[in-house]
């Protein structure tokens, strides 16, 4: 419960302003007399004395704030004496007028001082300081945080791909409460009797008990006041501090769902299953920064090769080179929400060039669909294609490639899935694709294949599904439906 | 107090909510520094999405069919071989358990079961039962995935369509394809990622309405754009006459550069879609009478779709312009078909409403299939609610109707990353109430994204101080179907 002297004390804050009003006025008052030669003597004492009364009240009222506890002594002790001397120089200045000036100039000084001490306790340290201030782009958005994580990952996976040193509370806690709570919990100022600056502290906890219960953020005060409506009393940080972003506030969820460690964790990776801390790196970015995981797992045999490709991280393209397709109408985005691997699609290209596909040399790790759709493609143009390493599904119905393609593309070790639909291949052609190493469907309605040809693919490789775009309605008997509606 | 002016200025009213975000010079880069900006997944990279583990995208592109009205389980795909003998006998209290029934068929002195006229067969390798109105859809139900435990909470029209398409019972949040085309983007510069085609020959029993592909409180790009049969696809796109091609453009140029300077002094989001609609709006003056021209079209094709798809407009016609969309890459195709609320003359109503879609939805599905785009394309069928097992009305051996059914009734989806020739969920022997899995539709449209490559946790929009999704607080992915 708060006293009736702490209740007063918080007026502290508002009524200084009434004697560094009122004093500067007084001084004010003297310039004018001196330059105008008009006679305010009556005025200027009466603003010292009134100067000084509220100095005083003020005085008072700062040392029940100071009583709270809330605040460093160390740094009250300054701003209590000046304010003291403040108080105690505006009465003797009113009361020598003799020596007005000289007392007016002491006074306004110290008034300065013990304001600046005054101003510092309230705002934190460096309020005032020019360029050190956190300005918006270093906030910890995750655009910015995620690259470090990541750094420490590269590093040590340059050696050993498989161990991930991640130190979330260093690297991503500590900067939010660096930002947002520090100015009031911690050496400086401790409200509440809680400081946040180490883990020591932020065990205790505060004056109310503790504010941190590992694995439970709803427990943790450090979390649940985050999400109070922003005019309860209780909320933080408080009404017309800067708030913390919802990414940040899920930090802070994570790190204490996760139990709150303040230590650097070791984790032995399992490929595939990507760990939060790469979850979150993978977010905030279209593509994501590279990341040098590259054990690859045992491939199943239920795990199709394009889920194989997707689980070996990759650098995804750089913006240039997303902005550089783009120019081209060629329409390249992620697979995958945060994946490296990309698809490309021509569906908006109006004048094919057969420079475009050499171009696509720039993604050709990245690149595992590929979409050629209705564009007059020819054989002859196909042989880049034979760089794009992961591609795994190709489009090329509607083409004007004829078999000579088909030997071209058999250099594709992952090509899963070819559509040559609406294309010129024959049924000598089609027998290339039993030698495809992974070549699990083909498209090939509308070609010259005969159903003799594909007799002859299926005997050479059973596995493979052929979609020959053969099926046909039979149709229904029409008499049996109007029967019963007689 | 001093006041701590420690924030930009901000004022947090959702007028302003597009300045708020240009201000943020984060957000700014975050939008554009990949160079995808529609490809934004917008909403997913502003929210936390701690654990989550991303999703690989089955389908890029959705047709939904939409049978509007609530077409009847029992003469479609819900067989149920038992109430044959029980014609006109009273729904079991121990059936109906004292829940609510429509105005219309509450105060009815009793209420008599009425089997399904039509006969059941078995088809394809998976021996699944379906309707002899169904001859063609029973030829591909090897491709299907029919979900018989669909319910909703909705009882009348007008709310359960507006909480299937949107997730909410009241008018107000955007539709599926609003979503979707946020989230996504498009991969076709030159046609709205989200189109809708309404079949002009089903019966207008019930209305449709824009509302229900609007884009609620998403910015008006990702709207429906509704592509009417006739001359004019798209109201107000062409020239007026006598207005050339260049007077247009040069007039849009001008247009554009006045936007823009209305934008850097209000930042109102709605100037940037004004903007982003007008140079749509010129791209599709000629992408659109090329897609809509299926004067190219062999005959095989239209044979394949049926006598009705040369009548442009027909159910047909706009699942024969589906495919032609689709392959196109637009993002959503939402196909309207109403006319499937029975209170009575059930029997002829349904034989009508099935002979109209029938072998063009088969159609649709092998022409998506042999062209490859079955692969990546998800196709759902399915209205907003189910219909009764007892007779609203006078039941005869040959003419019962049937009133609005919420509990149970049966959809179906088809193609990228759904079960094919699978049955999920099941409903007792009256299909009024669900005994196994049963599937939501909150669930249905979580797994719709789902599919889409999106967590519909994570796809949200802030809006008067929430961060709305479309399934509100709801929705399970439904894994059973999933391949």
């Amino acid at each position: 419960m708060m006293t009736i002297a702490e209740y007063i004390g918080r007026f502290h804050p508002l009524l200084v302003h009434l004697p560094i009003g009122i004093l500067l006025f007084g001084f004010a008052l003297m310039l004018y007399q001196k330059v105008r030669k008009v006679d305010v003597t009556e005025a200027i004492s009466l603003a010292w004395l009134a100067g000084a009364v509220a100095a005083l009240l003020s005085c008072g009222a700062g040392w029940l704030l100071a009583q709270s506890g809330d605040y460093e002594a160390e740094a009250v002790q300054v701003h209590q004496w000046t304010g003291l001397a403040t108080a105690a120089l505006s009465f003797l200045t009113y009361a020598f007028a003799k020596y007005r000036w000289l007392l007016a100039s002491a006074t306004v000084i110290l008034l300065t001082v013990a304001g600046h001490y005054g101003g510092n306790l309230t705002h934190g340290e460096g309020y005032l300081s020019f360029g050190n201030r956190p300005t918006e782009a270093s906030d910890t958005t995750a655009a910015v945080l995620v690259p470090e994580v990541i750094k420490q990952d590269s590093l040590v996976a340059a050696n050993q791909p498989q161990v991930r040193r991640t130190f979330f509370y260093r690297d991503q806690v500590v900067p939010i409460l660096e930002k947002n709570c520090y100015s009031c919990h911690s050496a400086k100022k401790k409200k509440g009797g809680l400081r946040l600056d180490t883990e020591a502290f932020i065990q205790k906890g505060g004056k109310n008990g503790g504010v941190l219960v590992a694995g439970n953020p709803q427990k943790s005060k450090l979390f649940s006041y985050l999400l109070l409506p922003h005019d309860d009393e209780m909320h933080m940080p408080p009404k017309g501090k800067r708030q913390l972003t919802s990414q940040e506030v899920a930090i802070l969820h994570h790190w204490i769902k996760k139990g709150a460690s303040f230590k650097e964790e070791v984790e032995v990776l399992t490929p595939q299953q990507p760990t939060e801390v790469e979850a979150t790196a993978i977010l905030p970015l279209t593509f994501p920064m590279p990341s040098a995981d590259s054990a690859a797992p045992p491939a199943p045999t239920s795990v199709s090769v394009e889920q194989t490709i997707l689980s070996k991280a990759t650098q995804a393209p750089d913006a240039s080179t997303v902005a550089y397709f783009q120019q081209r109408q060629i329409t390249v985005v992620p697979v995958q929400q945060g994946a490296g691997y990309v698809s490309a699609n021509f569906v908006n290209v109006k004048s094919y060039q057969p420079a475009l596909l050499t171009e696509l040399e720039r993604v050709k790790n990245q690149l595992v669909r590929l979409r050629l759709t209705n564009q007059p493609v020819r054989d002859e143009e196909l042989k880049p294609l034979s760089a794009l390493t992961n591609l795994n599904r190709l489009n090329l119905e509607n083409t004007q490639i004829t078999d000579a393609a088909l030997a071209e593309l058999k250099q594709l070790p992952k090509l899963e899935q070819l559509n040559l639909y609406g294309t010129a291949v024959t049924d000598e052609g089609i027998q290339q694709l039993a030698t495809y190493p992974q070549l699990k469907v083909v498209y090939l309605w509308k070609t010259k294949v005969t159903s003799q040809g594909i007799e002859r693919l299926k005997r050479a490789k059973p596995t493979l599904k052929i979609e020959d775009g053969q099926q046909r309605f039979t149709l229904p008997d029409t008499n049996k439906t109007t029967k019963t509606q007689s | 107090m001093t006041p701590h002016h420690d924030e930009p200025f901000r004022l947090h009213t959702p007028e302003f909510s597009g300045l708020n975000q240009q201000l943020d010079r984060r957000d700014f880069l975050k939008r554009t520094a990949s160079g995808l900006g529609a490809m934004a997944l917008g909403s997913l990279l502003g929210t936390p999405s701690f654990g989550a583990t991303p999703i690989l995208p089955k389908a890029k592109r959705v047709v939904y069919l939409f049978m509007a009205g609530g077409p009847s389980q029992f003469e479609t795909f819900d067989y149920k071989p038992k109430l044959q003998s029980m014609l006109g006998a009273a729904l079991p209290d121990s059936v109906r358990k004292g829940q609510r029934l429509t105005g219309m068929s509450a105060n009815q002195a009793s209420l008599p079961i009425a089997p399904s006229v039509y006969g059941f067969k078995q088809h394809g390798t998976t021996r699944t039962w379906v309707s002899e109105l169904l001859p063609y859809t029973a030829q591909v139900v090897d491709d299907l995935c029919l979900i018989k435990s669909v319910y909703t909470e909705q009882i009348n029209h007008d709310p359960a369509i507006t909480f299937f398409q949107t997730g909410h019972q009241l008018p107000g949040r955007p539709s599926i394809g609003s979503w979707v085309s946020y989230g996504l983007g498009s991969e076709n510069q030159n046609l709205p990622s989200f189109i809708v085609l309404v079949s002009k020959d089903a019966s207008k029993d019930q209305p449709l309405y824009a509302r229900l592909w609007g884009n609620g409180f998403l910015p008006s790009e990702y709207q429906g754009v509704q592509f009417r049969s006739g001359k004019d696809p798209v109201l107000f796109l062409n020239n007026p006459e006598g207005y050339d091609g260049n007077d247009r453009e040069q007039m849009l140029g001008y247009l554009s550069q006045l936007n823009r300077l209305q934008n850097d002094t209000w930042g109102d989001p709605e100037v940037n879609a004004r903007i982003a609609q007008y140079e749509m709006a010129y791209r599709m003056q000629t992408s659109v009478p090329e897609v809509m021209d299926t004067s190219q079209e062999p005959d095989e094709v239209f044979d394949l779709y049926g006598p009705g798809s040369r009548d442009k407009g027909s159910y047909a016609a706009n699942c024969l312009l589906a495919r032609k969309l689709l392959e196109k890459d637009v993002r959503f195709v939402q196909l309207y078909h109403q006319g499937w609320d029975h209170h009575g003359s059930l029997p002829k109503g349904m034989a009508k409403q099935c002979k109209q879609i029938d072998q063009a939805t088969a159609g649709l599905l092998i022409d998506l299939k042999r062209r490859g785009l079955l692969e990546d394309t998800l196709v759902v069928w399915g209205g907003e609610f189910g219909r009764t097992v007892y007779s609203q009305g006078k039941l005869a051996a040959n003419d019962y109707g049937r009133d609005h059914h919420p509990r149970c009734f049966t959809m179906w989806m088809a193609g990228a990353g759904v079960k094919s020739g699978f049955s999920y969920g099941q409903t007792d022997d009256f299909s009024y109430n669900i005994v196994k899995d049963p599937v939501h539709v909150h669930d249905f449209q979580a797994t719709l994204l789902h599919l889409m490559g999106v967590d519909h946790e994570q796809l949200t929009y802030k809006y008067q101080g929430r961060r709305f999704r479309l399934t509100d607080v709801h929705g399970k992915l439904v894994k059973g179907i999933l391949s």
